[in-house]
């Protein structure tokens, strides 16, 4: 992973927001890009344990 | 309204008081003083007068009265009261029909002749840690009023440590029973995820929401939870096991248990009070045996992005119609959490399987875990940063660093409230069990409570 390049939450919102048809506020824009970069954080720590492919996500459906 | 639910059941059933006299004191006292606490955004008179009557009536009539008779209680505004709106700690929610139908807990608590008066103030959404409201103003710890109860079922903890009512329901999402325990000094318990129905509570993340009830007393906690137990088919996650009532073998004690106090994430990050909180528990229960929960800090981070994740889904409709109508604090969470990449949310849903699996061969280890339930005591309200180690860290997330990672995988916990002569104000210890092992961590904490190490009065002035 150390070849990815750095986090852009700003391209992130961009990108996402329209699709999510939200309206990103100039006023709300700091905030929302310190959470992401929050959340990146969190998610590059749980990316960086392995999980093999046969472990199961935990919510289970029942039919 | 000092009394215990047990002493007022107790005396409504054999016609020492009546179930009136009670619920009129009851709203009497929150007429009073709830001005200066902030703990109730709707008390229910009438409903509560009408209840009363009706179990005043079936004693004269001479049928036989429930566990909880005449016992007030009221719960977190996430659950749905018939006839108001749920307002879930939110301004955009109160715009929403009236709800037709009790929840199921109101419904099971009335159903064992308790008295529901009201609905309690938390942080919206449930996305908070701190018992702040944007809207309906602070729910205020009663211990000292300038400090938070905690949330985000923060008017629980504060209507039970104002003796408002003896017991109280909320919900537990990250840590939202289990912090304003800690911080208003009471029992709290958060049951095994699917142990208790959620039907026709609000919901904030379905993979880990959980509902539970706040007291006193661990007899009272037990009391409420043996009522509340039971499936419900009309909550998909509430396991269809039989109610296994606890109430009866409260007293076995913890001898004989393997109690361990976690170490690693769990000893840092806090402030000393939060450790010594432990530590007494500890030797009161005389073991020096310590247990290393495996990559803790990898089950927070992965609750946090479940939690933004799923709350996001749940909320994206309004916060495209209706965004400045939130809690900036809440909206500015929520927008980010939907735009994280969903292959990342299945990688924390995966990681939340292994530590499931790591956890229970911990649980061949040890019976019972011990860890802190916040890292200081009730920050001030209005203080958004505290001092942890060395760093300046943010109070919302923060004060759920200990909780998050065990209600992640449902692990039924009760909160404990421990007091150091001097200090105004209390800090909890989480009591942790295997799934589906309640019986346990009420055990343990009877056992505390037995031998003088924990303790919930009615806050000083409140009396």
């Amino acid at each position: 992973m150390s070849d990815k390049p750095p986090f852009d939450p700003q391209a992130l919102i961009e990108a996402m927001a329209p699709l999510l048809g939200l309206a990103i506020k100039p006023e709300y824009r700091p905030a929302v890009v310190a959470n992401l970069k929050l959340c990146a954080s969190f998610a590059a720590l749980i990316e960086g344990f392995p999980l093999g492919d046969h472990e199961e996500p935990a919510p289970v459906f029942t039919a | 309204m000092s009394a215990s639910a047990s002493e007022i059941a107790a005396a409504v059933r054999g016609g020492t008081t009546s179930a009136r006299a009670v619920a009129e004191a009851c709203l009497k006292r929150i007429a009073a003083h709830d001005g200066r606490v902030g703990a109730f955004t709707d008390v229910t008179a009438e409903r509560a007068l009408a209840r009363a009557d009706a179990l005043d009536a079936a004693r004269a009539r001479g049928e036989a009265l429930g566990p909880l008779s005449g016992v007030p209680f009221a719960v977190k505004n996430l659950f749905d009261l018939q006839g108001l709106s749920t307002r879930a700690g939110s301004k955009i929610n109160r715009d929403d029909p009236p709800a037709k139908r009790d929840a199921a807990l109101v419904e099971r608590l009335e159903a064992a002749g308790a008295v529901c008066v009201g609905a309690l103030n938390m942080g919206e959404y449930a996305y908070d840690f701190t018992g702040e409201n944007i809207h309906d103003g602070p729910s205020r710890n009663p211990h000292d009023l300038g400090h938070m109860s905690g949330g985000s079922s923060g008017g629980c903890g504060s209507a039970v440590a104002a003796g408002f009512v003896p017991i109280a329901l909320g919900s537990d999402t990250n840590g939202s029973i289990r912090v304003p325990s800690s911080l208003c000094g009471l029992f709290g318990l958060k049951p095994t995820y699917g142990r208790l129905s959620r039907a026709r509570s609000f919901p904030f993340v379905s993979s880990l929401d959980h509902l539970g009830p706040f007291a006193r007393s661990v007899a009272d906690l037990a009391l409420s939870y043996d009522a509340m137990q039971g499936r419900d088919a009309d909550d998909p996650h509430c396991a269809p096991i039989p109610a296994a009532p606890m109430s009866a073998s409260l007293g076995e004690g913890a001898k004989g248990l393997r109690i361990a106090v976690a170490g690693g994430y769990f000893a840092e990050h806090g402030l000393p009070e939060a450790f010594e909180a432990v530590a007494r528990c500890a030797r009161a229960l005389d073991t020096t045996r310590t247990a290393e929960i495996p990559q803790a800090h990898l089950a927070r981070a992965s609750a946090f992005l479940i939690t933004t994740t799923e709350g996001a889904a749940l909320h994206l409709d309004r916060l495209r119609r209706r965004p400045d109508d939130f809690d900036p604090a809440v909206r500015n969470r929520l927008l980010a959490g939907a735009m994280v990449p969903a292959s990342l949310v299945v990688k924390a849903q995966k990681f939340r399987a292994w530590f499931r699996h790591a956890m229970a061969a911990l649980f061949e280890e040890v019976d019972i875990i011990l860890a802190p339930a916040t890292p200081c005591r009730a920050p001030k309200l209005g203080q958004s940063v505290m001092e942890l180690g060395g760093e300046s860290l943010p109070v919302r997330a923060n004060l759920g660093l200990y909780t998050q990672p065990i209600s992640f995988i449902g692990l039924p916990v009760a909160a404990v409230p421990i007091w150091t002569q001097g200090e105004t104000l209390p800090i909890g210890v989480q009591v942790i069990g295997p799934p589906w092992r309640e019986d346990l961590v009420l055990h343990v904490a009877a056992a505390l409570e037995a031998l003088g190490v924990a303790a919930a009065p009615v806050a000083a002035g409140f009396e």
